[in-house]
């Protein structure tokens, strides 16, 4: 793979964070996520497939659809351990207590249980027999963080000597700061790996170069005096630990072209063909990717018009990018861009302070005009809203919460039972990143273009299904020349 | 149709999916395949005139992958067909359009036809997106423009070729008569006028440059003729879109990194060309395929 690198990565206007209305292809570059970066690092056709077709899955999750959420699992059931741990609320006596007590109590609702045992199996047993005694000393009031969020729109990168700087958010599995650890968790790997699993150091790697770029002021007053470039990134694997090291040239320039990438599948239409000729493997010979589902399905031949329908979605794909990027992106660039008073003003913050938090609801008291705002807002957004508990927009532990009732200026919200660590300020986004239930359009957008990738592929082989076959038919009529007419039943119908 | 038994499947398989590696790793369809393969299977294939042997192997006819059917259903040999079939239409593409560079230097009827061609496909594949403001002031309700715009599209590719050629359309047909091709039969729209007019099409025509709307003109000609054959795999048309570009790069002597800025630039002289609100969106109308 070989990208030039951009000169510069134009983030949006200050008039374009206030008040431009969206219209067209955006004046500004996307905000990426750390998988985003990781997909066009691994290969441009998957980060084609990510911006432009909406697919759910990344190159580096399973290639199979399988036992899907167990990665979650796996992540939830490590957290919810070490935090119990942590606050004294479970001792961990044996493997047995590790599994039975604690394990089948805290996934009972999680479906199917054939997965649910093998999570257990392949992945949580090793890693709790390995990490036994690391867990029976973790000590009371373990300063751990789980989850993180972490963002910044100017992560610095080198390139030739010369800093280039780009946005980037991501998702941290587990900061250990007693341990100086920065730490990355995945299902994948094996007893015998010499190596961390594909592109999953360079995951951590990018995960704790936004940390590292977040200036201290920016920082929560927790963290604020820690420092990050101390601390060791590790991936765990639930068979072995890997080490990994922050020098590396070759991820710095590993990164420009992702972003290179980025940019290019965002704008540029000649990039359509470019990204199959840098692709990474061939239908033949295919390298182990999230995404091999969506680059080689098969194409029957009916409908027969499908190479226009194709031909009319690729126009379409990109501005549905370009309307999540006003939606969405610009919303990222607005939460690190603008101060914390003015995302007040305009709107997309409230800063409530906690009044008392138990049994997975949280109270929170926010300034009377906010909470008729945010009351108001409950009415499109099913009550529901992302709240961030401790931290900021650069450093923080988001959330969903729901509203549950309102008492003056006090909203009580339910949160998900979760040990985790509190601040005293509580912010409250009317915006939200975390389910489509709560979702602004961005989502609706994401789906659209996959559910019309979808259609890219169906239809049948059989010329006389074909004929029958209602879908096969419209789409002949769509985007062929059979003429759009109702056929079969009577003729005096 | 030839009709594969069970037992040589395997053989089939073997030899196709060597094709479409090739193939994907960049060698040339009719320059892929080769394998060193012997034995009664290849021989049962060659007799059958599916395969052809060299001194560089044996591989399978990528003429012939369209004729064979399997007795017994294997996803993977026939996902395999489907790609190889795909391949061969582009090879039959490449060829044509090799045909027809070849004789543009005899027939200028030939250029100007194809480049009427390559932009009616160009324009009527565009949505037409306008400010609504204009085509109100135009007397066209807005579903209306979204109906008659991409009628207006051969009459709008023949105002834009005759800035460079002196075309009959009845000509240009028969210019593509040995091609096997014609200019499709295109509903037309009495609002052309109309729809210049909201364009801004007597200045925006101006403001095209011949090379650059050549290159646009040959780029979506090639989409013209992938859509014509029903290529649909990404490696098939990515082929097509390639052979294009190398095309441009002999007959400009410029690279396509350059070809492509200068068409982006063309198309920026036309957008800021508006004053204030951009009420033509240009990039939608005027642009590369993919």
């Amino acid at each position: 793979m070989s990208r030039t690198p951009l000169k510069r990565w134009a983030r949006p206007r200050r008039d374009d964070l206030e008040e431009t209305y969206p219209s067209g292809r955006p004046p500004f570059y996307p905000f990426p996520t750390v998988s985003n970066v990781v997909n066009a690092a691994f290969c441009p056709v998957a980060i084609y497939h990510d911006l432009l077709h909406g697919t759910y899955q990344d190159a580096t999750s399973s290639p199979t659809w399988k036992m899907k959420g167990v990665g979650n699992l796996f992540h939830q059931y490590i957290a919810s351990l070490k935090s119990s741990i942590a606050t004294g609320k479970q001792d961990l006596t044996g493997i047995d207590r590790a599994r039975q007590d604690f394990f089948y109590s805290f996934s009972r609702n999680y479906k199917p249980e054939r997965d649910r045992d093998s999570c257990w199996n392949y992945y949580l047993e090793p890693w709790v027999y390995r990490k036994f005694e690391e867990l029976r000393e973790l000590r009371r009031e373990a300063n751990l963080l789980f989850e993180i969020t972490i963002s910044n729109a100017y992560v610095d990168f080198v390139s030739r000597g010369k800093k280039l700087t780009y946005p980037l958010l991501g998702i941290c599995d587990e900061i250990d700061i007693d341990n100086k650890k920065i730490i990355d968790r995945t299902i994948k790997g094996k007893y015998n790996d010499d190596h961390p699993p594909l592109m999953k150091d360079y995951q951590l790697w990018l995960i704790w170069k936004i940390i590292n770029s977040i200036p201290r002021s920016k920082l929560p007053d927790e963290v604020k005096n820690i420092d990050f470039d101390e601390f060791n990134l590790v991936v765990e694997t639930p068979h072995k630990d890997f080490n990994i090291d922050k020098e590396n040239s070759t991820f710095e320039e590993l990164t420009h072209e992702a972003y290179a990438w980025i940019h290019d599948v965002a704008f540029e239409r000649k990039s359509g063909y470019d990204v199959f000729q840098h692709k990474r493997c061939t239908r033949v010979n295919k390298v182990e990717c999230g995404l091999q589902t969506y680059c080689f399905r098969r194409k029957p031949t009916f409908p027969e018009s499908r190479s226009e329908m194709r031909r009319v979605f690729k126009d379409i794909y990109r501005p549905l990018f370009w309307d999540q990027m006003w939606n969405w992106h610009l919303f990222k660039y607005q939460l690190v861009m603008i101060a914390p008073s003015k995302l007040e003003s305009l709107g997309l913050l409230s800063k409530g302070k906690k009044i008392s938090s138990s049994n997975a609801k949280i109270e929170i008291e926010v300034p009377e005009v906010q909470a008729d705002q945010l009351q108001a807002y409950s009415e499109v957004s099913l009550r529901r809203y992302t709240i961030i508990p401790f931290g900021n927009f650069f450093f923080g532990k988001r959330m969903g919460a729901t509203l549950v009732e309102r008492k003056g200026n006090k909203l009580v919200m339910e949160i998900p039972k979760k040990e985790f660590r509190m601040s005293e300020i509580i912010l409250i986004l009317p915006k939200s990143d975390v389910t489509i239930i709560e979702s602004p359009p961005w989502y609706l957008s994401r789906n659209l273009q996959r559910s019309m990738f979808s259609l890219e592929f169906i239809g049948t082989k059989d010329p006389d299904k074909a004929r029958k076959d209602s879908i096969v038919q419209i789409l002949e009529s769509l985007f062929g020349p059979k003429p759009l007419r109702r056929e079969g039943g009577s003729s005096d119908q | 149709m030839v009709l594969i038994q069970k037992n040589h499947a395997v053989v089939v398989r073997k030899l196709l999916e060597h094709l479409v590696d090739d193939f994907a790793r960049g060698t040339h369809p009719l320059e892929a395949g080769w394998i060193n393969s012997n034995g009664p299977e290849v021989d049962y294939l060659f007799e059958l005139g599916l395969a052809e042997k060299d001194q560089r192997g044996t591989r399978f006819r990528l003429d012939k992958v369209k004729d064979i059917k399997l007795t017994k259903w294997d996803e993977s040999v026939d996902e395999l067909i489907t790609v190889c079939s795909d391949i061969a239409k582009a090879v039959k593409v490449e060829q044509l359009i090799a045909k027809i560079v070849d004789n543009f230097s005899d027939s200028t009827e030939l250029q100007a036809t194809i480049f009427l061609l390559g932009w009616w496909r160009m324009l009527e594949t565009s949505e037409f997106p306008v400010y609504v403001d204009e085509v109100l002031q135009a007397t066209l309700s807005p579903d209306k423009w979204y109906i008659e715009a991409p009628k207006a599209s051969l009459e709008l590719a023949l105002s834009v070729t005759k800035k460079w050629w002196n075309i009959d359309i009845e000509k240009a047909a028969d210019s593509l008569s040995p091609f096997h091709l014609t200019i499709p039969k295109v509903q037309r729209t009495d609002e052309v006028e109309k729809i210049k007019i909201v364009l801004r099409w007597k200045k925006a025509t101006e403001l095209f440059f011949k090379k650059e709307s050549e290159a646009l003109a040959f780029l979506w000609f090639g989409d013209f003729l992938s859509v014509l054959e029903g290529i649909c795999s990404e490696e098939a048309l990515a082929f097509i879109q390639t052979s294009i570009w190398g095309y441009l790069e002999k007959s400009t002597g410029d690279f396509k990194l350059e070809i492509a800025e200068q068409i982006e630039k063309m198309i920026d002289s036309l957008s800021s060309q508006q004053l204030g609100l951009p009420t033509i969106s240009w990039t939608e109308i005027i642009r590369l395929p993919w």
